[in-house]
């Protein structure tokens, strides 16, 4: 889930009077936009958004916005929305293979102090890393608008043919060399690996801002506090991705009290969404209410009034009349895609807690699985028999299956390893036992353990089983022992097996057997090899059995 | 009981046939060491006579009279241990030498398998003593011949006194002739730190003597006669009616005894039987799923699209081989790829991606147990019908405290032709009496990919505060319509690791798995948290 910075100075100036006069506290106040402060150091705090399409919500903008709207019936300011573009950024051919999509807009009057520029780095990098998908599908990049020349260009061009100087660095690069370079280069080259050139956006005199999506440029893009006049640009893969984007910067921005100009940009090819783009816009299409679906699924007597009252706060714009409407998501969403989605904000802005809960009414037989039978049913033989029960991980250290146990394994193992410790799953559960045996020798002998588990068979597929496995240790015990609870155990299921001869090398030779029922081997039984017990660092002697119990 | 007459009578009737036979024969007045006692008993181990004069002082029959005894004893030291079998090195340095002739340092360390440090201190010693000396080239020879011989029959008497400490574990100083008393003196300080061969202890041992009240008791044991007390009810007794007109000795019953061993369900097993039953009672039916699934039951199925941040890499664990599942229902695959694409015939506009068939038939490890559910829509589930698993779960997580790399998740659906919002709220509500025992809850907005709208219950715990009980949501019309449900259909999932660690009273969740068996012993399931 996405978490977000927010400086401390900046939350008391738009969340906390919120949260004041509404009087139910922070948590309870911030619940309402699926957030949740989870720590906090000495400038900022730190809040987790549950839901991850609503990157509109990963700025401290966009929380007021919404609570203001849910809480105070509040209206934002969407008229730019409307004007005419005046700006333009051309977009040469040599850029479509590499990165296509490009959209800016122009901010004025909004004068950046430190709150702002924090709050514009953190809008910026958490919507590359989120929407932006670690800056592949989206990268954002920011700029003093004042000393760029209209029109802005965006092509692709050779590594080698312009140099200049990125930010946090003093020289002169080539495109080659701040990918080589720069830390950001070294972060996010990968993204242009394989390309005949590199995405640059130039200005009308054809200086370098940036080349996306790695850095801008020190001169061109530089942002300091005291600048009121930014232009924002976003580059990309997917193109509703990086109109969203400036959307959401559009809107947040605007709230702070910047005013919001369009720019327009021109395709030599043709887009998704057409040749000639201005962004920020709205994207969303309107979708059908209906009040009787409304009323069903939130069991609850609410008239169209009311529920369209609801939207409005959080900016839906409401067509038509009756008792079926159509409800147009604010520009800054891109979330709605059924209308269960847009329910669920009637919900929310009602407040959970005005639901009263319902008793289910319908009469269902309950049950334990089949599965669970058995395994309860052999778990209470073995309690009878004075053993204890033991649970281990499933995902165990592939050597615990094989080398330690003086055998090879087959066994399903996870590709993206974290660690050897948890890299493979159990393909049978003496292993898991011993384990018990290695970490358990300052507890008085004997030792009677049982576990009672899955584990998965790799056999052309995974093949998952259900298993019983039995270990003794102790001075005395040994392989009759062992027989004889398989014995008691096998009479008390009506299990009739008998035992085959048999070899393996994790057992000692002429003390270990294959369990047969028919003519299947249904599991093993036997005496620990004395080398998998110096293996497992063990220094009592073990006898086992393991036993498929589910499917028998 | 009446009176301190008949109270010490009780007392002496108590006492077990070893230790009433001691206290009769202590001389009152005389004070004894443990190994005089010992003797007056005549039979069995120092220890068995100390504890029955343990139970004599227990009673105020005896008690230790403060004249201490302090004695000597010798045993190995590490190093004692380690040349006990082979010898000390000092002899067979002059062994070698007198088999090779000459040897370099170097050389007697390897065939000593001893390190630099200890071996140069030792040859300084046997060189001032002329037992050898160094030559050119940093080889050692032997030296003369008298001092040799000397050493030799040194050496030898400390190998032996090597066998005899090992073998008797401790030898008391006194024991001793001199001329070994005054070798193992110097071998117990020399050579530094850590490096002696023998060690001495200083043993304190106490006297006992008998109490006037002892005393008294003695008197009394004269009117119990031996041997017409039943100690231990035999078959044989039984049989010949042995017992009848003879007494049997009182027990002290007070005295707390050794555990007796027994085995017992995983106390963690214990509070998921819990949870079953609670389920089942409220009419739920168990389901079972995979640990090994595809991303098609694990994610698509759910609505999650492709590139959804909870299916990366970094959160999923994927099978390294086999690769791809060969058993996927086509047309099903089908249906959820158009839902994907374009929402198909579910009123959605869908996420509007192309749908990657490969992708979805990937195995990877079942990362949430929602997995069973969309398994049981479809395959024809019962309406009404409420259903529910606890499942192992697999998240790619650093293992902490707090995170396991295996867990288990407990969730579950309701299907019903009439059910909204509030039911689920119900339902939640439910959970939280009979699962957690809480009757004050609160419901907040949640997120979660295939249910809309969703919520999160949390509780109060009457010493936590609160705590997250679990998320539940109705499904998507984009999980259930592809599965050919049509009716409304509640999703819940209950958070129970943190439960059943309060339960359980552990604070690490890697101890749900633990492979200690004294932790697993100790563990106990508390019903009411």
């Amino acid at each position: 889930m996405p978490t977000i910075e927010i400086r401390k100075t900046d939350f008391d100036k738009f969340l906390k009077p919120i949260i004041e006069e509404q009087g139910r506290g922070r948590e309870e106040t911030l619940s309402r936009i699926k957030g949740e402060i989870k720590g906090e150091d000495n400038d900022c705090y730190k809040i987790e958004i549950a839901d991850t399409n609503r990157p509109d919500l990963f700025t401290v903008e966009g929380i007021a916005r919404e609570l203001l709207g849910i809480f105070k019936e509040e209206k934002f300011k969407d008229d730019f929305l409307n004007e005419s573009p005046k700006y333009k950024i051309e977009v040469l051919e040599s850029v479509r293979e590499v990165r296509p999509f490009v959209g800016a807009l122009v901010v004025r009057n909004l004068t950046v102090d430190e709150d702002t520029l924090h709050s514009l780095i953190s809008i910026q990098e958490k919507l590359g890393e989120t929407l932006g998908k670690r800056r592949k599908r989206v990268a954002i990049g920011v700029y003093e608008a004042g000393s760029i020349e209209f029109p802005v260009r965006y092509g692709a061009f050779d590594p080698q043919s312009y140099k200049f100087v990125p930010l946090e660095f003093s020289e002169e690069m080539t495109l080659d060399e701040v990918l080589r370079k720069h830390p950001k280069g070294i972060e996010y080259g990968h993204l242009l690996k394989g390309c005949q050139g590199y995405p640059l956006l130039l200005d009308a005199n054809r200086r370098v801002l940036s080349l996306p999506p790695i850095v801008n440029s020190r001169e061109m893009g530089e942002v300091r506090p005291g600048a009121n006049h930014l232009f924002v640009e976003a580059t990309g893969t997917d193109q509703k991705a990086v109109i969203l984007a400036l959307n959401i910067i559009s809107s947040a921005l605007s709230l702070r009290g910047g005013t919001i100009e369009r720019c327009e940009t021109v395709y030599p090819y043709a887009t998704p969404l057409g040749e000639n783009q201005v962004t920020p816009r709205q994207m969303n299409k309107a979708l059908r209410v209906d009040m009787e679906e409304l009323k069903q699924l939130l069991g609850i007597d609410i008239s169209r009034q009311e529920a369209a009252d609801c939207l409005r706060r959080l900016g839906y714009e409401i067509q038509g009349q009756g008792e079926k409407f159509q409800a147009l998501a604010p520009y800054y969403r891109s979330d709605g895609m059924h209308e269960h989605d847009i329910i669920e904000d009637i919900a929310i802005v009602k407040g959970y807690e005005n639901f009263s809960p319902l008793p289910l009414s319908d009469f269902t037989i309950g049950g334990l699985s089949r599965e669970q039978e058995i395994v309860d049913k052999v778990r209470e033989i073995l309690v009878g028999m004075g053993f204890q029960e033991i649970i281990s991980n499933a995902l165990v250290n592939r050597r615990e299956l094989s080398q330690r146990m003086r055998c090879e394994t087959e066994a399903i193992e996870v590709d993206n390893v974290m660690t050897e410790t948890y890299s493979v799953l159990r393909s049978w559960l003496i292993p898991c036992l011993l384990k018990v045996e290695r970490e358990s020798s300052q507890v008085e002998y004997p030792h009677k353990v049982f576990e009672v588990g899955e584990v998965v068979v790799k056999e052309n597929g995974p093949r998952e089983e259900i298993r019983l496995a039995v270990l003794i240790s102790s001075g005395e015990f040994g392989f009759t022992d062992i027989h004889r609870i398989l014995e008691s155990l096998m009479e008390e299921l009506s299990y009739p097996y008998h035992l085959k001869e048999a070899c393996h090398s994790s057992f000692i030779e002429g003390r270990f057997g294959e369990i047969e029922s028919g003519h299947k081997s249904v599991g093993i039984i036997g005496e620990v090899h004395p080398e998998v017990l110096s293996n497992w660092a063990v220094k009592m002697p073990v006898s086992a059995f393991e036993l498929r119990i589910y499917p028998y | 009981m009446n009176g301190p007459k008949e109270e010490l009578r009780t007392v002496v009737e108590r006492l077990n046939p070893q230790t009433r036979c001691l206290l009769t024969r202590m001389k009152a007045g005389d004070a004894y060491l443990p190994s005089q006692l010992q003797e007056l008993l005549g039979q069995g181990t120092k220890a068995r006579a100390v504890g029955s004069v343990g139970w004599l002082i227990a009673n105020g029959l005896a008690e230790e009279t403060g004249e201490e005894d302090s004695k000597r004893y010798v045993s190995l030291a590490d190093k004692g241990q380690a040349f006990q079998e082979k010898g000390i090195p000092e002899g067979r340095i002059v062994k070698l030498l007198k088999e090779k002739d000459k040897l370099t340092i170097q050389e007697l360390g390897e065939k000593l398998a001893l390190p630099k440090e200890e071996l140069n201190p030792i040859l300084g010693t046997m060189k001032k003593e002329k037992v050898i000396s160094f030559e050119s080239g940093g080889r050692v020879a032997l030296g003369e011949e008298v001092a040799i011989r000397k050493a030799t029959e040194r050496y030898g008497k400390v190998n032996n006194l090597l066998d005899r400490v090992k073998s008797e574990t401790r030898v008391d100083l006194h024991d001793m002739p001199e001329d070994e008393e005054e070798i193992i003196k110097e071998m117990s300080r020399k050579r530094g730190k850590g490096k002696a061969i023998f060690r001495i202890v200083r043993a304190v041992e106490m006297r006992y003597k008998l109490t006037p009240r002892g005393k008294e008791a003695q008197a009394i044991c004269g009117d119990i006669r031996e041997g017409e007390e039943i100690g231990s009810l035999t078959p044989e007794i039984l049989e010949k009616g042995l017992w009848r007109n003879r007494t049997f000795r009182k027990y002290d019953i007070g005295t707390r005894p050794p555990k007796w061993t027994y085995g017992k369900k995983h106390p963690y097993g214990l509070f998921l039987d819990f949870v079953r039953r609670k389920l089942v009672a409220m009419g739920f039916e168990e389901m079972r799923g995979r640990m090994v699934e595809t991303e098609f039951w694990n994610n698509d199925a759910l609505f999650m699209p492709q590139d959804h941040p909870a299916r990366e890499i970094h959160d999923v664990y994927f099978v390294k081989e086999p690769k791809y599942s060969q058993e996927l229902p086509e047309d099903l695959v089908e249906k959820v790829a158009k839902t994907h694409e374009t929402g198909w015939k579910t009123g959605s506009t869908g996420w509007g991606y192309k749908f990657d068939k490969e992708r979805t038939s990937r195995f990877v490890l079942r990362s949430q147990g929602t997995a069973n559910s969309v398994r049981m829509l479809a395959s024809q589930p019962k309406i009404p019908g409420k259903y529910f698993a606890i499942a192992r779960c697999f998240r790619y997580d650093q293992v902490d405290a707090t995170h396991a790399s295996d867990f288990n998740q407990i969730e579950g659906i309701v299907l019903s032709r009439e059910m909204n919002f509030r039911h689920l709220l119900g339902l939640l509500k439910l959970f939280a009496l009979e699962i957690a025992g809480s009757s004050e809850v609160r419901f907040v907005p949640s997120y979660f990919p295939f249910t809309e709208p969703s919520v999160e219950i949390q509780f109060k715990h009457k010493e936590l505060g609160w705590m997250e009980l679990g998320g539940a949501g109705i499904f998507r019309k984009e999980v259930t319509i592809p599965l050919g449900i049509e009716v409304p259909v509640i999703a819940w999932g209950l958070g129970l690791d943190r439960m059943a660690m309060v339960a359980l009273s552990l604070d690490d969740i890697r101890d749900l798995f633990t492979s200690d068996l004294g932790k697993v012993q100790e563990m106990k399931f508390k019903q009411n948290i």
